[in-house]
């Protein structure tokens, strides 16, 4: 026991802060790596070729965050012309559509950051603009894709 | 003098969460206490009767906030007993890991908040700071930092990064560097020996009657803990003492336990005996499968019958009972929370007669946790 021992203390003054200034300072873990790494659960990225538009990831979707938008250009392609529209303001990122996903064309990016006054804006059909190599890069404008924007990859 | 009303909570920062404690007061003395919560209820065990069995785990975890693995713990091992699935033993060891993991992040937090209202306001910037590292881990482990939804029946999501048991071993090596300085600022202060010893004692005799269980159990003096005395996933191959009042360690025993100060040394000690149990499993776990087959989830039926599981929480006991007809769907979950007990019927009973300034030490000491007691 001793009156003075808590002051040793003082000498985190001349120790950097554990605070970052996100973003302008990048996130790094102990042994420097970048965070988030992939396996963080962020929005979803779906390969609109490879979607057969199954309604799995709908049906296991507890919180009803998926609902189905039907792209007329897919029409005669393998499986349905519906593809998975997520609403973020109900989404919990729990990734259980994307383990479902019989094609695996649906993936969680480690991509989380979206900021809007308008609620539509959360509501959106993923696509892989969103990709593995990309995610940090890309912009909120890209991200939000109506499902009349939609063009045939050749 | 005339008796006052005097409301903690739900935004007070001396409470530990959104919950109330509406206090009865006689100049300094609380006369009477009544646990006011309501602000958190979500009805997990009716919703749990609505969704189908692998639904169900991104909701267990929302249970208990600073410490979530138990919960996913506790409800996959309740189904693999109804599955009568037995899971690989990298599963098992990993799940030691990220269990003892959360327990070091839960401890560090009840800690920081502890030492905040004792007026020692330097450890709540540092203990969060610290527990933040942990959060990476689970980040780089889990993909998320709080709700990990990592912990599935018949193992886990998915295998561990090769990197990360160096990283863990870091963050471990530099967590008991910082525990020393710990010591220094709380538990070997001048402050806390004056104002936590003999303060918010349970009755020795009582302590089992009223359901306490956890750290505040033993530090009643009795060695009850569920890693030792119902060994689940592979803590029966871990070495770890049990820690209780009066074997204190380094720390001197100051009271005849029970009391506030006992509680966090017996947390205190535990996080040395967590990140020793981490290291074990690390040295120990073998390479192989993470996760069994799953039967696909949408039609998943679970054999009728019924099992009750308990794991050991940095709160106390957890306990899910889970019954099933044979249907896609669970019948009835009901969930044993430690924070129930510590937070209505012990924290009522000890705040009587207590100091008014001693009201959040002593909320704070018993390490309550408001989701679990409206779950």
């Amino acid at each position: 026991m001793s009156v003075l021992k808590p002051l040793k203390a003082w000498k985190h003054l001349a120790r950097k802060p554990h605070t970052i200034r996100y973003p302008a300072q990048e996130h790094l873990d102990m042994e420097g790596t970048r965070l988030p790494t992939d396996r963080l659960r962020g929005f979803h990225s779906n390969d609109l070729e490879k979607c057969i538009g199954c309604r799995m990831c709908g049906q296991i979707c507890m919180n009803d965050a998926i609902t189905y938008e039907e792209i007329p250009e897919l029409e005669g392609k393998k499986g349905k012309n519906i593809r998975p529209v997520v609403d973020y303001g109900r989404c919990c990122f729990c990734g259980l559509c994307t383990d479902i996903c019989p094609t695996n064309s649906l993936h969680l990016t480690p991509n989380f950051k979206l900021v809007s006054t308008d609620k539509h804006d959360y509501k959106f059909m993923p696509t892989q603009l969103i990709t593995k190599n990309e995610d940090y890069e890309v912009e909120l404008d890209k991200v939000i894709f109506d499902a009349k924007e939609y063009k045939e990859k050749f | 003098m005339k008796e006052y009303e005097l409301f903690i909570g739900p935004q007070h920062p001396g409470v530990t969460g959104n919950m109330m404690y509406h206090l009865w007061v006689d100049g300094d003395t609380v006369t009477k206490a009544e646990c006011n919560v309501g602000y958190l209820h979500r009805g997990f065990e009716k919703l749990m009767e609505s969704r189908n069995w692998m639904q169900n785990v991104p909701l267990v975890c929302r249970i208990c906030v600073p410490e979530p693995d138990v919960n996913e713990m506790a409800y996959a091992m309740a189904v693999e007993q109804l599955m009568d699935w037995e899971i690989p033993e990298r599963a098992k060891y990993i799940r030691v890991v990220i269990l003892e993991l959360a327990r070091i992040a839960a401890y560090l937090m009840s800690i920081g908040s502890y030492a905040g209202s004792l007026g020692i306001y330097t450890l709540p910037q540092w203990a969060l700071g610290d527990r933040d590292y942990f959060l990476d881990i689970f980040e780089q482990l889990t993909g998320a930092r709080v709700y990990h939804i990592y912990i599935w029946p018949g193992g886990v999501r998915w295998d561990m990064p090769e990197k990360l048991p160096g990283l863990i071993e870091k963050t471990l090596s530099y967590t008991e560097k910082r525990l020393k300085l710990y010591d220094d600022v709380l538990f070997k202060n001048r402050i806390f020996f004056d104002r936590a010893v003999g303060i918010g004692k349970i009755p020795r005799g009582k302590a089992i009657e009223w359901g306490v269980t956890g750290p505040n159990l033993r530090a009643c003096g009795y060695g009850y803990d569920i890693r030792k005395l119902e060994p689940y996933a592979v803590y029966d191959d871990m070495d770890f003492e049990v820690i209780k009042y009066p074997e204190l360690g380094d720390f001197d025993v100051l009271s005849d336990g029970c009391d506030a100060y006992t509680r966090m040394i017996v947390r205190r000690l535990e996080i040395e005996q967590s990140i020793s149990i981490v290291r074990q499993a690390l040295e120990k776990m073998p390479e192989g499968e993470h996760i069994i087959k799953h039967p696909n989830w949408l039609k998943w039926k679970v054999p009728p019958g019924y099992a009750f599981k308990r794991v050991e929480s940095s709160k106390g006991e957890y306990g899910y009972f889970v019954v099933s007809d044979g249907s896609s769907k669970p019948v009835r979950i009901h969930v044993r929370g430690p924070s129930y007990t510590h937070g209505v019927n012990v924290a009522e009973t000890i705040l009587k007669g207590a100091n008014m300034a001693d009201v959040s030490q002593i909320l704070f000491s018993l390490d309550v946790c408001p989701p679990d007691i409206e779950r």
